[in-house]
């Protein structure tokens, strides 16, 4: 997929390179072309942080209220919320830049406490007073000017309009004449130039430090790295072994008893045949009955290992097929913002391990929705991209799940984190749920 | 006969009732928990308990367990093991304290409806009844001094026989032999075991258990 993504762009700069060498002239034309179509992206992006920038002096000075009442032992119970606050903050921001650089979203590794010892709350306490103080500066800036531009280029428009003393309070000109405002217009269009052209650049300059702010240096990063993936390894594993154990007790308890079952009765048959031959049709019939129940739930240990719906049709089809089976009223709603590029109406798929543990993750969730929520109704939502598989289950539900109490999360947790995935839990008392889980296509 | 019944899994519990009810005997208690096990043996005291070696909360050998725990605690009381696998550590556990009254069968030979039920009248009885799963995987492993050294390669098959639980007209049928020349074989048998007093049946146990000791051990 990244290959693809860069023989695409070689091809569109061969293109470009071709057109420019065609017509030489039309090249500054395309340079001017190209900033004002990514200027309207880069406003946004700007503006963004300018909220967010605005919004982290506000923290900052929070934070520092907070860690001056710290030694008091007032702030201390305030400190892990705030840094939670900042983390949240900063992983926006993570998401923002992602965008904004395209590629991977940043990542920085937390560790398993909420701390200020934690490298990385460390490295996103850099970047609130950066992004709060230089970065927010720099937005301004570069907003400031693009209203300016604005200013100068409408003053045909506005002068008018204006009572005679507010004339000369808009732009740096007194605008009391048509003469005056076509030459502000004119003024203006080279304004529009230079803001056009700042624009990109600032955006890109502002995403570029707040990326090496935000996310950790490679060495810092690839210890924590290897420590998560030895963890996530290590749960793999365990998920697997534990994954065996009980597909061979399903197979153990379930399966081969029946049919020792069935045995049984066709024993009691031959008997009866000696014997009470007057038994024997009966004995049949409740013997047929008992294979039934045999089949049936060797039916139901083939799926829950690997539903044969979601090798053929995908965990869409296999999903909804769940939720159609769930006590509660279930509906599945499917985002596949890819499949509308792709000229097959196929459903978008997943790599299979992958998709198989989405299933897994959506079957535990209803199972709990069903056994423990009391809820009404639910929704799955799944969101199927070339990067992740993402499942959100929410249900109207008394809420106050916890993890363990037999509710399977700690081994959907696993499950998800040898996936390198994650999930997240939220259970309010009082409802509702909300699980969910992200697991990455590792391409 | 009462018997009580220890089997998690329902479809195989109702047909064992089944069987037992329609051949005239009485099922005293069914138990489906690994943990009810012990108390509904030590309770009810029935003539014979047909025993899942696996049963909840753990899906391990919490049947096998609870009827040594059982058997230590009434010595007499006759067990009949079923599983799903025959296993050499099972077996070992079971006859460590005495193989009187001491059935282990994989679980497929209730199909047979008739050996099944003689099977579980022997052990109610006080014989044994061995798995010929069990016999032969005993037999296949050998390991330190082998108390059966002395013995023939006839004689083990009669002893091994024996130890299923089979009388002397059933083995000498099973090895195409006359009643006399197994009868033979058997006090040869006892005189290599160091059992020369004719003690009646207990002499047979004993040469059994002999037997099943020396596969068990190591």
């Amino acid at each position: 997929m990244r290959t693809s993504r860069i023989a695409a762009s070689t091809v569109r700069s061969t293109v470009r390179s071709a057109v420019a060498g065609a017509t030489p002239r039309s090249r500054p034309r395309s340079t001017a072309r190209a900033a004002v179509r990514r200027s309207p992206a880069a406003a946004g992006y700007l503006l963004r942080c300018l909220g967010t920038g605005m919004a982290a002096l506000v923290g900052l000075g929070l934070l520092l209220v907070v860690l001056a009442l710290c030694p008091v032992g007032v702030g201390l119970p305030l400190l892990r919320p705030a840094l939670r606050l900042l983390r949240r903050g900063a992983e926006f921001h993570r998401r923002l830049v992602g965008r904004r650089l395209g590629g991977d979203r940043p990542r920085t590794p937390y560790g398993e406490r909420v701390s200020v010892r934690d490298p990385a709350v460390r490295r996103d306490l850099v970047w609130l007073l950066a992004h709060g103080t230089a970065g927010t500066l720099l937005c301004a800036a570069a907003l400031t000017l693009c209203s300016h531009a604005l200013n100068w280029l409408t003053a045909p428009v506005w002068w008018r309009l204006l009572p005679d003393e507010e004339r000369g309070r808009i732009i740096l000109l007194t605008v009391d004449s048509w003469p005056v405002a076509l030459a502000a217009a004119a003024g203006g269009v080279g304004y529009v130039a230079v803001a056009l052209a700042v624009l990109a650049p600032a955006a890109d300059l502002h995403a570029r430090v707040s990326r090496r702010l935000l996310v950790a240096r490679p060495r810092a990063s690839l210890a924590r790295r290897v420590q998560e993936l030895t963890t996530s390894r290590s749960e793999a594993l365990d998920a697997h072994a534990a994954e065996l154990r009980r597909i061979e007790r399903d197979l153990h308890d379930g399966a081969q008893a029946n049919l020792v079952a069935v045995s049984l009765r066709l024993g009691m048959i031959r008997r009866a045949l000696d014997q009470r031959p007057e038994q024997a049709a009966e004995l049949v019939d409740s013997t047929q009955r008992v294979a039934e129940q045999a089949l049936e739930s060797l039916r139901a240990l083939v799926r829950g290992i690997h539903p044969p719906l979601l090798a053929d049709r995908g965990l869409a089809e296999a999903v909804r097929s769940l939720a159609d089976r769930c006590a509660v009223p279930t509906r599945v709603s499917l985002d596949a913002p890819e499949a509308a590029t792709r000229p097959s109406a196929e459903p978008p798929r997943a790599p299979a391990a992958a998709e198989a543990a989405a299933y897994f993750v959506v079957s535990e969730a209803l199972a709990n929705v069903a056994r423990h929520s009391g809820a009404r109704t639910a929704l799955v939502r799944l969101r199927i991209t070339a990067a992740a598989v993402a499942v959100r289950v929410e249900d109207d539900g008394r809420g106050g799940a916890v993890e363990g109490a037999g509710s399977g999360l700690p081994g959907l947790r696993r499950r998800v984190a040898a996936f390198d995935g994650t999930t997240r839990l939220s259970s309010p008392p009082g409802g509702p749920t909300i699980l969910e889980v992200e697991i990455p296509c590792g391409s | 006969m009462r018997i009580l019944i220890a089997e998690d899994n329902a479809l195989l519990r109702e047909g064992l009732v089944l069987l037992l009810h329609s051949e005239g005997h009485e099922v005293c208690a069914t138990v489906e928990h690994g943990d009810d096990l012990l108390p509904a043996l030590l309770d009810h005291r029935p003539d014979v308990a047909v025993v899942d070696v696996r049963l909840p909360p753990d899906f391990r050998d919490e049947g096998l367990r609870a009827a040594v725990e059982a058997r230590r605690r009434l010595p007499a009381l006759p067990v009949l093991i079923l599983s799903q696998y025959v296993e050499r550590t099972y077996a070992a556990e079971l006859l460590a304290q005495s193989a009187a009254g001491v059935g282990y069968l994989l679980k497929d030979r209730v199909g047979h409806a008739e050996e099944f039920l003689q099977a579980l009248r022997r052990v109610a009885e006080g014989g044994t009844a061995m798995d010929p799963e069990v016999i032969s995987q005993l037999m296949a492993h050998r390991s330190g001094p082998d108390p059966l050294a002395a013995l023939t390669p006839r004689e083990r098959e009669v002893l091994a026989l024996m130890a299923e639980g089979h009388n002397n007209p059933t083995i000498a049928r099973l090895l195409f032999l006359a009643e006399s020349s197994v009868n033979k074989h058997i006090g040869s048998i006892f005189g290599k075991l160091g059992m020369p007093t004719p003690d009646t049946g207990h002499r047979r146990v004993r040469a059994v258990l002999t037997y099943l000791r020396a596969r068990t051990d190591g």
